[in-house]
């Protein structure tokens, strides 16, 4: 305080000190705070050395704010930018599924999930909020009610399946913290008419047939959206201050798939099989109708079945495709196949005598049986009247390399290539390990196993002219816009036989409708040829008695094949029949008739009918 | 003198004005989700504006010199206040610290108050000591009592970036006095090594934001992460910013975007434009106050200046330092701007005591014309008529 030039300080008057007098006048009471002057040239200097530091050190943070502001603007932005925009996927509906005549099949249907954020819904509302989804959404409140106490969990799903209109119900109630996803379910509207090839698809894609099958082409491209999102994940709202501009990528739907199955035909082969499992009680029955002239399969059915609407409560079991999956030794239908290759071969004329032994016949270590003695009788009657004996001298007459041939150029013991999912190939020993036994099991349909598909296939080959076609389900696929990718078109595999071959096939086997194993197919509408058999199954090595495969494979009409159609019941109770020509032979007819009727082939007349009948009737009593 | 006067009420009114708008901007979102009213905070700091334009006032017209006499209540007070708020049922406990009282649903930050009172009492003091200042019986020693004691209690809270701004600006304030600090010297290397010890062990946050500043470490999930929104925030900003009300940081992401980290919400929608104008208000506010300290007409009012100018200028610093990641979590807020009630009056307050020196000219600056002579008896008429 060394002030050079001291002020006069003026003396404090103690009357004068009232709050409004030192407001008025303060420095009139300084006499205790030194002279009115200034503060010295120390002070002054140590007031810098304060002062100053703190002015530099706002220089120094307006060079780190021009750093982040400027050179690291950037990166900064980018995280920002990463950590406020998320995306929801949009899903994309699975294409639907449809019948050869564009019925719907199989379709998705828009669904909502009603789920509960548990970060917002507030716990003293979950009660409520229990009470009133229960009520609209037809669910158990106590069920509602425990999974919102979730803990591990920030989303719930409370239900999975909500018509949109019950959604919106429950979207006006305006509970905060309750949400709602877009969904779709898969939908199949006729039950398990067709499931076999339909197959199923859960939430995350196909599981069986077609569905699984064209999995990549059904699926679609799910969509996103992107937006802005605050830091508690929620979206921001369109309104407001914020700006907002949604990214949106259309989710693209499934392709719509069009198959050959025949809805109609397909209703009456499963009718047929319900009445084969009611009649027969069988542990399975497969039907299966094939176009013979472009190897489209128009029916495929089999027993038991499933509803693919609740594909988890069935047994697995039941949802196999018997028809594609499993094999069975066809027994009599296969000797046909020996027969045409002998034609082809022309190492047997149709008319040439064959000693069938009178139903017993001692070859090397064995005895082979027919069912009826059966002396002389021509290469037509052995299919006729399904001689095993007849086969097997045709089979010795063929050779290894015959038999063998007939075997694998109608397809068996390998895939048919058809575009479902599971098939097999089959059962053909290897031909190095053919024995003598081997030409008389194979001609009468033992020691070889075969699936139901390959046999109608071959069958399909065997009277449409003698080409293989592989068999086909799928006529058409299209996109959303109803554009065309991809229409059936005929696949021969090769050919088997010759046509003149194929026409004299037609006419046996059409005799063995008309007067042998197989009349119970005979109807007067339209011609029909085909052949029965009734294959022992082998148990535990050896041909059972008790347990039998019944089969019939036929094909109408005779003059110009159009159909196809194999029945194979497995197990039947053998005390209600188990003969192919009992068992399979009339639901085989009905399905060709009315097959045919549905594809508007048009039947005989009146007159011809009667005059077929009659035919038939002379047959059987001169037979 | 007079030019300082006008510019610091310009100065402070647009700071408050921009962080009105601000804290508005800051606020709607999280207002909104707590209170259900988007206003809720922009209402309450008018309320906390209009007692912070009363305190200003009071601030300004009572003479300093009558403030500065009582410089004894002032210190009491603070002390007061500082242990009253220790003691259990008293202090509100939030977040492990009793740093708040509450009376019904207001809160009240006893150190805000701690902080002027301090200022006031201390200057006091100090301006009547004299020459006895630079002794170290009757100079250091009281100024540690009297300095530390406050600090001590500040720190207990414990709010350790209130305690060290609080010290260091009443270190100033005493330097300025003529206090020799060199007395401390012998003190500091033993005490401060030890009381650094014992924060490091006692207590695990400050523990934890040094350890995470000085690594270097980023964990943008855990304890960073609200420096991390900070950045993210003023970097995104960019130069000329969102646009006001545009910014992304106060949906949520952002924890105290209208309090302590408002910073960053100015520099990402007002972008680095809007940072630097309120850098350089403060300064202007720092510049103007050194001014008023410099010209006053005598040592308590350069002292009263100098510890209000200090504490706007050093805090104002240490929060944009905190904002920037330049110094470490300190939980101390940006004064005039952020959200908060009884900082925003004390404020006030103290900027009322600076315009109230202001006013002060010195003798020499006083207009004689007008003045002494013409009363007659000797006294200079009142400063304020100039």
């Amino acid at each position: 305080m060394n002030d050079p030039n001291p002020t006069p300080t003026p003396q404090p008057v103690r009357g004068d000190t009232t709050i409004a007098h030192r407001l008025a006048c303060p420095a009139a009471h300084s006499a205790a705070w030194g002279p009115q002057g200034g503060v010295d040239r120390a002070v002054r200097t140590r007031l810098a050395l304060t002062v100053v530091p703190v002015l530099l050190v706002f220089i120094a943070l307006s060079w780190r704010l021009g750093t982040i502001h400027i050179v690291e603007h950037e990166s900064w932005a980018r995280l920002a930018e990463r950590q406020r925009t998320a995306s929801e996927r949009l899903p994309a509906p699975r294409g639907p599924i449809r019948g050869a005549n564009g019925e719907m099949l199989v379709q998705s249907r828009a669904r909502k999930i009603v789920f509960a954020d548990l970060h917002v819904l507030k716990a003293e509302q979950k009660d409520e909020t229990a009470r009133k989804l229960a009520e609209l959404l037809d669910v158990d409140q106590l069920l509602l009610r425990r999974r919102m106490d979730l803990a591990d969990r920030r989303v719930v799903y409370l239900a999975r399946n909500v018509e949109p209109e019950q959604a919106e119900k429950v979207a006006e109630l305006k509970i905060r913290g309750v949400g709602f996803e877009d969904t779709f379910r898969r939908e199949y509207p006729l039950g398990p008419l067709g499931s076999h090839v339909l197959g199923w698809a859960g939430t995350d894609g196909g599981k069986e047939g077609i569905e699984l099958a064209l999995e990549g082409l059904l699926r679609g491209i799910p969509g996103y959206r992107t937006y802005e999102r605050d830091a508690s994940r929620r979206a921001l709202s369109r309104g407001g201050d914020v700006s907002y501009v949604p990214e949106i990528h259309a989710p693209q739907p499934g392709l719509d798939v069009q198959l050959t199955i025949h809805p109609g035909l397909q209703h009456v082969a499963e009718d047929e099989l319900d009445a084969i499992m009611e009649a027969y009680q069988p542990k399975g029955a497969v039907a299966l109708v094939l176009d013979v002239r472009t190897g489209a399969i128009l029916a495929l059915a089999n027993r038991p079945a499933y509803d693919p609407n609740a594909p988890a409560s069935a047994d697995p079991a039941h949802r196999r495709n018997r028809a594609l999956t499993d094999v069975f030794e066809p027994g009599s239908t296969y000797k046909t196949f020996i027969v045409a290759e002998a034609l082809e071969k022309k190492l047997f004329r149709r008319n040439e005598r064959i000693n069938c032994e009178n139903g017993a016949w001692r070859v090397s270590y064995r005895t082979l049986h027919d069912s009826h003695a059966y002396g002389i009788l021509t290469l037509d009657e052995v299919i006729v009247h399904s001689s095993n004996i007849g086969a097997a001298k045709v089979g010795l007459r063929l050779g290894i390399d015959g038999v063998y041939d007939a075997v694998h150029t109608f397809g068996f013991g390998a895939r048919t290539r058809i575009d479902l999912p599971g098939e097999v190939s089959g059962i053909v020993r290897p031909k190095h390990k053919w024995t003598k036994d081997s030409l008389l099991s194979v001609p009468m349909g033992q020691e070889i196993a075969v699936t139901p598909l390959q046999l109608a296939t071959a069958y399909a080959a065997m009277v449409n002219g003698g080409a293989l076609l592989r068999p086909q389900v799928i006529q058409r696929i299209a996109n959303a816009k109803g554009e065309e990718l991809y229409t059936l078109r005929p696949e021969a595999v090769r050919q088997v036989i010759s046509a003149e071959t194929s026409i004299a096939m037609r006419e046996m086997l059409e005799r063995v409708v008309l007067e042998g194993t197989g009349r119970r197919a005979w109807c007067p509408e339209y011609s029909v040829g085909g052949k029965t058999g009734t294959a022992q199954k082998v148990i535990g090595g050896t041909y059972s008695h008790e347990k039998y495969v019944g089969s019939f494979c036929g094909f109408a009409p005779v003059e110009q094949p159009r159909l196809v159609c194999l029945v194979t019941v497995d197990e039947p109770d053998k005390r209600l029949g188990y003969y192919g020509g009992t068992v399979a032979a009339p639901a085989a007819k009905e399905i060709l008739r009315r097959g045919l009727k549905a594809l508007n082939v048009p039947p005989r007349s009146g007159e011809a009918q009667e005059l077929a009948e009659r035919e038939f009737r002379a047959r059987r009593n001169g037979g | 003198m007079e030019l300082a006067r006008r510019h610091l009420l310009i100065v402070t009114g647009a700071l408050l004005a921009l962080g009105l708008v601000m804290v508005y901007s800051a606020s709607f979102v999280v207002a909104e989700q707590r209170f259900g009213t988007a206003t809720f905070f922009l209402e309450r700091q008018c309320v906390y504006l209009l007692a912070g334009c009363i305190a200003l006032a009071v601030g300004s017209l009572w003479d300093y010199h009558a403030l500065g006499r009582h410089w004894k209540i002032w210190l009491g007070l603070a002390v007061l206040i500082l242990i009253a708020v220790l003691v259990p049922g008293i202090g509100e406990r939030i977040n492990g610290a009793r740093r708040w009282f509450r009376i019904g649903s207001l809160t009240f930050q006893p150190s805000e108050a701690a902080k002027i009172l301090c200022v006031l009492g201390i200057a006091g003091w100090a301006a009547t000591r004299g020459e006895e200042l630079r002794t170290f019986t009757r100079g250091f020693l009281p100024a540690a009592l009297l300095a530390g004691v406050p600090v001590a209690l500040v720190a207990l809270e414990p709010d350790l970036g209130t305690a060290a701004l609080l010290a260091t600006v009443l270190c100033a304030m005493l330097f300025v006095a003529g206090v020799r600090l060199v007395y401390a010297l012998p003190f500091l290397g033993i005490a401060a090594p030890a009381g650094a010890l014992l924060a490091w062990e006692k207590l695990g946050y400050v523990r934890d934001r040094l350890e995470h500043f000085f690594t270097g470490e980023y964990d943008p999930l855990g304890r960073g992460y609200q420096v991390h929104q900070a950045l993210i925030a003023q970097g995104s900003g960019g130069v000329w910013g969102a646009g006001l009300g545009q910014g992304h940081a106060k949906l949520l992401y952002l924890p105290e975007a209208h309090n302590d980290f408002i910073l960053a919400l100015i520099g990402e929608e007002l972008g680095l434009i809007g940072s630097c104008l309120i850098l350089l208000g403060f300064a202007c506010l720092v510049w103007h106050g050194w001014t008023v300290a410099r010209k006053a007409p005598d040592l308590l009012g350069s002292l009263l200046a100098l510890g209000v100018t200090l504490m706007l200028g050093l805090q104002a610093a240490m929060n944009i330092a905190v904002v920037t990641r330049s110094m470490p979590t300190k939980g101390i807020s940006l004064p005039l701007i952020s959200y908060g009630g009884s900082a925003l009056i004390f404020t006030l307050f103290g900027i009322g005591i600076l315009l109230n020196v202001a006013a002060h000219p010195p003798a020499e600056e006083a207009p004689r014309a007008l003045g002494a002579v013409a009363r007659g008896n000797g006294r200079p008429l009142s400063a304020r008529t100039a």
